[in-house]
């Protein structure tokens, strides 16, 4: 290689890295963008809903829209549900993939590996298809609008299973003799033990089930058909058909209805990315 | 024995071991269950189902393929599978190219990367439902922010949500938006796993960044390509709620989709049956995508 095509080289790459600088934050602009407005939104007074050209940001800034939206319907009692439904969900889930997760990796029992295909395979039924019989299930079990009804069917999570699994592997056996022969249980062997050992993994997985929990709608939509059941995000769906003429006020319960997620996700970015890189699967 | 050397089995030997052998089936008892009774169990009824006319309040009667039949001459079926096949192709190609773009864009050092990738990221987790109402407001006809800069820049305005001709493309558009930051996420992954000798190897032979991109990244990479390709491909043959919320399958049929047919069918005509054959199609065609997708990229990979 010559000098001068070193020079003209370096001179192109420089020019393309602040080309590639400025598209990445132009599409990075126009990706957060929407969010922006929802807060905009949010904030403005009725008459500046209807304008044109928008206002970027309101002209009058209206606080109070966001207590006026949300005392407008039982958005209390909204919350309540999903918090109630997504902590349970969410705890029964770690217990499950955990114990499920050292059951497949540190024990061996016979059949061990088809059952750990089937369970694995299970995840690739899509949950749209098993819509109809489930509901009858649930409907024979007469959990249609209970909290039970919209849990149960979250609850199991192969994916989880697999990655306690994963992570299991590489603990050593020794711990876990050394607990027995100080006369430790299975159970507590495993309660004391290994679950405290699996908390980065369990850590990813309680992020990945309280946004898959929050963010539920399709099942509590069919399961929930009385109102003081309604979770967040059917409720929401309910309070548009309401206020469609008031996006001011629909887009102040959605911003209250982020923040949540907004807030686990700032505390545990690491997590999600880590979570989705560790296996790809979880989408 | 080597103690390091990990297959220490419990099972094995010692006789305090010997009552705990059940223990692994106590562990996953809870979920071979749940498992059972809300997975495996509800597949096979549902199977059994698309053979029946069941209007929940009566007992399910079977009716051979009648079902089938008359999914053939459904107008609204053959819209639901047409608008799902042109959402799965129309959004399944820009959310991995434009992932792609972005994660090679990111995967540089530069300021504020760990910024950029969070605000790329975030729609993703952002509350579908949630997200579908703010696009249903920004694709307001004659308000909403989208035809506002269009007007700005003197360009008529859309009628994105209120037309059959563009009340897909709204919804594709406003899917696209929600997922490119999976695929980011995906391909970042992949990027990092290239041991950078290739690249360097390659600038020494004097390839340029387009060569490197062409024939060292991609190669690499194709069995994440496949990844994002097959788990998209089957989270779009299942989109929904975008639709439930931002057009309710209009105007007309126009953006119907399988599994909205599948909710309008169960749970506002109480068509049980029906309803579960239209499902038996949506599994069919999610199984066939995934495995002739594994075929054509699994087989490239063997160049």
């Amino acid at each position: 290689m010559n000098r001068i095509g070193t020079f003209s080289n370096g001179k192109v790459k420089v020019l393309g890295r602040y080309l590639a600088y400025t598209l990445l934050i132009c599409t990075a602009i126009t990706t957060i963008f929407p969010f922006f407005w929802m807060v905009s939104t949010a904030l403005k007074p009725d008459n500046e809903l209807y304008r044109f050209p928008p206002n970027l940001v309101p002209k009058k800034v209206m606080w109070s829209n966001l207590s006026k939206a949300w005392s407008s319907g039982p958005f209390n009692r909204y919350l309540f549900n999903t918090v109630l439904i997504t902590i349970i969900t969410t705890s029964i889930t770690l217990l499950l993939s955990s114990l499920g997760g050292v059951a497949f990796g540190k024990y061996k029992f016979p059949g061990q590996k088809i059952l750990f295909a089937a369970i694995l395979g299970v995840m690739m039924i899509p949950p749209q298809v098993t819509l109809v019989p489930n509901y009858l299930i649930l409907r024979g079990l007469r959990a249609l609008n209970t909290y039970w009804g919209v849990i149960a069917v979250s609850v199991v999570n192969p994916f989880g299973i697999f990655l306690v699994r994963q992570y299991m592997q590489s603990i050593p056996d020794e711990l876990m003799d050394a607990a027995r022969i100080d006369g430790c249980s299975e159970w507590m062997t495993f309660w004391r033990i290994l679950l405290p050992l699996m908390k980065p993994v369990l850590g990813t997985l309680a992020i990945f089930s309280f946004t898959d929990n929050w963010n539920s709608f399709m099942w509590p939509l069919i399961i929930m058909d009385r109102q003081e059941m309604y979770t967040l995000q059917v409720g929401l769906a309910f309070f548009r058909g309401q206020h469609m003429a008031y996006p001011n006020l629909l887009m102040a319960v959605n911003v209250v209805a982020i923040i949540p997620v907004l807030v686990v996700f700032l505390l545990f970015q690491k997590y999600f990315v880590q979570g989705i890189q560790l296996t790809g699967l979880k989408g | 024995m080597n103690k390091s050397a990990k297959s220490l089995s419990p099972i094995r030997g010692s006789s305090w071991l010997r009552n705990k052998q059940y223990t692994p089936i106590a562990f996953l008892a809870p979920t071979l269950v749940l498992l059972l009774t809300f997975a495996i169990i509800p597949m096979f009824w549902g199977l059994g189902l698309a053979f029946t006319e069941y209007p929940l309040l009566q007992p399910p009667r079977f009716i051979g393929l009648e079902n089938f039949r008359r999914l053939m001459d459904d107008p609204v079926f053959w819209a639901s599978l047409r608008n799902t096949c042109y959402y799965i192709i129309g959004t399944v190609p820009p959310r991995i190219i434009l992932g792609f773009v972005v994660a090679l864009l990111l995967n540089q050092a530069i300021l504020g990367r760990n910024l950029l990738r969070a605000m790329f990221y975030f729609p993703v987790i952002a509350p579908l439902v949630s997200v579908s109402l703010l696009w249903q407001w920004m694709f307001n006809t004659h308000f909403g922010v989208i035809n506002s800069l269009l007007r700005l820049i003197g360009l008529a305005p859309v009628p994105w949500l209120t037309s059959s001709k563009y009340a897909l493309t709204a919804v594709m558009i406003m899917s696209v938006w929600k997922t490119i930051g999976w695929n980011m996420v995906v391909f970042l992954a992949g990027l990092q796993g290239i041991s950078p000798s290739y690249y360097e190897a390659a600038q020494i032979d004097g390839a340029n960044s387009w060569q490197c991109t062409r024939y060292i990244t991609l190669p690499l990479l194709r069995p994440i390509v496949l990844l994002a390709l097959v788990i998209s491909t089957i989270n779009s043959s299942k989109v929904f709620e975008q639709v439930y919320i931002m057009t309710g399958g209009g105007p007309g049929y126009s953006t119907m989709t399988l599994v909205q047919q599948v909710y309008h069918s169960a749970f506002q005509s109480y068509e049980m049956g029906y309803a579960s054959a239209i499902s038996l199609v949506l599994f069919a065609i999610v199984m066939v995508l995934s495995v002739i997708q594994f075929k054509y990229l699994g087989d490239r990979t063997d160049e």
